[in-house]
């Protein structure tokens, strides 16, 4: 990467990591009064990844995660992707429903589908609060599958304007149980332009 | 001793028997085997997207259907093996989220993928003599030059298949 796309790339993860704080902010809060549980949420840690790093932090290509997928339409196209490895999906269906439920029953996977729209539906409101553009967020969709497989999705997206992909780290505490989940969100348009400008700061991504 | 090969993202690697090549948890993405029988060398190239024309960003051309297969076949040419005893077995390409979304080609990548790698390998005259593309779930292939086999697992679903 040359210094004008490094200098675009600290931009976009500064806004990310803004739109992060914020959105883990509204889910903390949305999350507590749902769960009725005590619900902490750190700040979360915006990191650029070469798409071969990006799933050893989930434990490898092959291994088993979970991952929640919505589509972000409006004034900006964009995909959310919630993703957590098998034994934080795990720690999470058993802090919500109680020990003996299998995570992988369908009820298990539509309690980590619930949690996981209610994480995109913060995210993606605080991401229209701080750029002021009007979006809405579809139905989430889930996939239990390697971690390259589902990672593949958000890095093909990253492909069409990157060689690096950006991974939003969320840590948070259920009662007992501490979780790790990621988030990678990507603009669905062929640069970032359109959602830096509307957070006004374009024009610096554009001049590097 | 034989050892495994590990082909990246965006990547490509070159195979000579008794080794065996591999890309693990290919999802959208299509991993393209081009093999040479006789040879026994492969080479495999793990795709991302299928134009590079379409894209700004296209420097790494091993990202891409068009510009990976050339930059695969030029690299067993200079091996000096001839294009016309190349053979091909592709896998990936799937629709890993289910979506009901009309603007976007996010859940449509995948079969995009296989189309431009099934018309880039006809254009240079390379068959395909195995496929196992589309559906909803993760691959992981392994290519052995000397049996010209193409191993595919999933890990998560526990089940194997051989092209």
């Amino acid at each position: 990467m040359d210094h004008a796309k490094e200098g675009m790339s600290d931009i976009v993860k500064n806004a990310l990591a803004e739109i992060g704080n914020i959105g883990a902010g509204n889910a903390a809060t949305s999350l507590s009064t749902m769960l009725s549980a005590e619900l902490t949420m750190s700040p979360p840690q915006v990191d650029i990844y070469d798409f071969n790093e990006l799933e050893n932090i989930l434990g490898g290509p092959e291994a088993v995660v979970v991952g929640v997928l919505s589509m972000v339409e409006g004034d900006m196209q964009a995909m959310i992707l919630f993703v957590m490895e098998m034994e934080d999906a795990k720690r999470l269906v058993k802090s919500l429903m109680g020990e003996e439920l299998d995570w992988r029953s369908e009820m298990g996977l539509s309690s980590i589908t619930e949690i996981a729209n209610i994480l995109i539906g913060s995210y993606s409101g605080s991401l229209e609060m701080l750029s002021g553009m009007k979006i809405r967020y579809g139905q989430p969709s889930l996939c239990v599958d390697m971690a390259g497989s589902i990672l593949s999705v958000p890095c093909i997206q990253f492909a069409k304007v990157a060689d690096k992909a950006l991974l939003i780290n969320s840590h948070f505490k259920v009662g007992q149980y501490e979780i790790n989940g990621y988030i990678m969100m990507v603009s669905e348009t062929n640069s970032y332009d359109t959602f830096l400008n509307n957070l006004g700061i374009g024009g610096v991504g554009s001049n590097g | 001793m034989a050892s495994s090969i590990i082909v990246g993202i965006a990547d490509m690697k070159i195979c000579k028997a008794p080794d065996t090549i591999t890309t693990l948890g290919l999802g959208s993405c299509i991993g393209i085997v081009l093999y040479d029988r006789a040879a026994k060398v492969a080479g495999l190239v793990h795709i991302m997207l299928p134009d590079s024309t379409k894209i700004k960003q296209n420097q790494n051309k091993l990202k891409f259907a068009d510009t990976g297969i050339d930059a695969l076949v030029q690299k067993l040419q200079s091996m000096g093996i001839s294009r016309f005893s190349l053979k091909a077995k592709i896998a990936g390409g799937a629709k890993m989220f289910e979506f009901n979304t009309g603007t976007s080609d996010i859940g449509s990548i995948g079969d995009k993928n296989i189309i431009a790698v099934k018309n880039k390998l006809k254009s240079l005259g390379i068959a395909i003599m195995a496929e196992d593309v589309g559906l909803n779930y993760g691959r992981t292939i392994v290519f052995n030059p000397e049996t010209c086999e193409l191993t595919i697992t999933n890990v998560g679903r526990n089940n194997t298949k051989i092209i």
